[in-house]
């Protein structure tokens, strides 16, 4: 997981390899700690992640929710297309931003 | 060779974490092996962990020795993944899925993994004999749209 601060309080995150069970243990506090305690909006780059499970899932709906309570965005982009399709049974796609590009993400996180 | 055989590997799981981490390793051998396309391979990694790490979290109340079993078929056009745990009878398909939220504040954290596990299947089923559960998920090898 790389963290890139952009302007504003917002922040790029790129993750890598698997949000399986033993991926969500490695990154999650530290994911967490760097988004939620100051309300970063951040885009993540997903391009890199080729496997998404329930924990993974979870993982980014509850950063999402804290966000949102601290009136910030998650947005994520660059999804492959199997990760995409877990977003979409899961119904996540219709509760967290999606986009294909990183410059429409940015469009979104700044909108 | 024109005919394709059907190919069964078993993949036992010690009760943990580690334990779970290690059998994926050995899933992903096995499927290496077997040359799955993409998408079937997809559904077959989360179709074992959302199941045998839901085995492994809240299959036990108590301290029995944990035996569970991950059965892998290969048949022509469908792969069956069929997991037997002795923990205490659980029915993950009795439970709905969660309801289809209006908002991230009302989105469900939990019941995400066999919603998944619904939706990738061709086929469920539970049955529980011999003091076992063995859910038996099938993945068509060329799944029609979602």
């Amino acid at each position: 997981m790389q963290t890139h601060p952009l302007e504003g309080n917002h922040a790029k995150v790129v993750l890598r390899g698997r949000l399986d069970a033993a991926g969500v243990d490695r990154i999650e506090a530290k994911f967490v700690a760097t988004l939620v305690p100051h309300g970063v909006s951040a885009m993540v780059d997903l391009s890199q992640v080729d496997f998404v499970a329930s924990l993974g899932l979870r993982m980014l709906i509850s950063v999402a929710r804290s966000l949102a309570r601290k009136g910030a965005r998650l947005v994520l982009f660059a999804p492959q297309d199997a990760v995409r399709e877990v977003f979409e049974m899961a119904l996540v796609s219709e509760l967290i931003t999606i986009r294909e590009s990183e410059s429409e993400a940015l469009a979104a996180l700044q909108g | 060779m024109t005919v394709m055989q059907t190919i069964e590997q078993v993949i036992r799981v010690s009760g943990d974490m580690d334990g779970f981490a290690r059998a994926a390793e050995a899933l992903r051998v096995v499927l290496d092996d077997w040359q799955l396309a993409e998408r079937p391979r997809y559904r077959v990694e989360t179709v074992f962990e959302e199941i045998v790490t839901n085995v492994i979290k809240y299959g036990y109340t108590d301290d029995r020795h944990r035996v569970i079993e991950v059965f892998l078929t290969r048949k022509a056009d469908e792969v069956e993944v069929a997991v037997e745990d002795n923990g205490d009878p659980f029915d993950p398909l009795a439970r709905p899925d969660p309801e289809r939220p209006i908002s991230i504040e009302d989105a469900p954290i939990g019941g995400l993994g066999i919603m998944l596990v619904r939706k990738m299947a061709g086929a469920i089923n539970y049955e529980r004999s011999a003091d076992r559960n063995r859910l038996t998920v099938t993945i068509p090898m060329a799944p029609a749209g979602g």
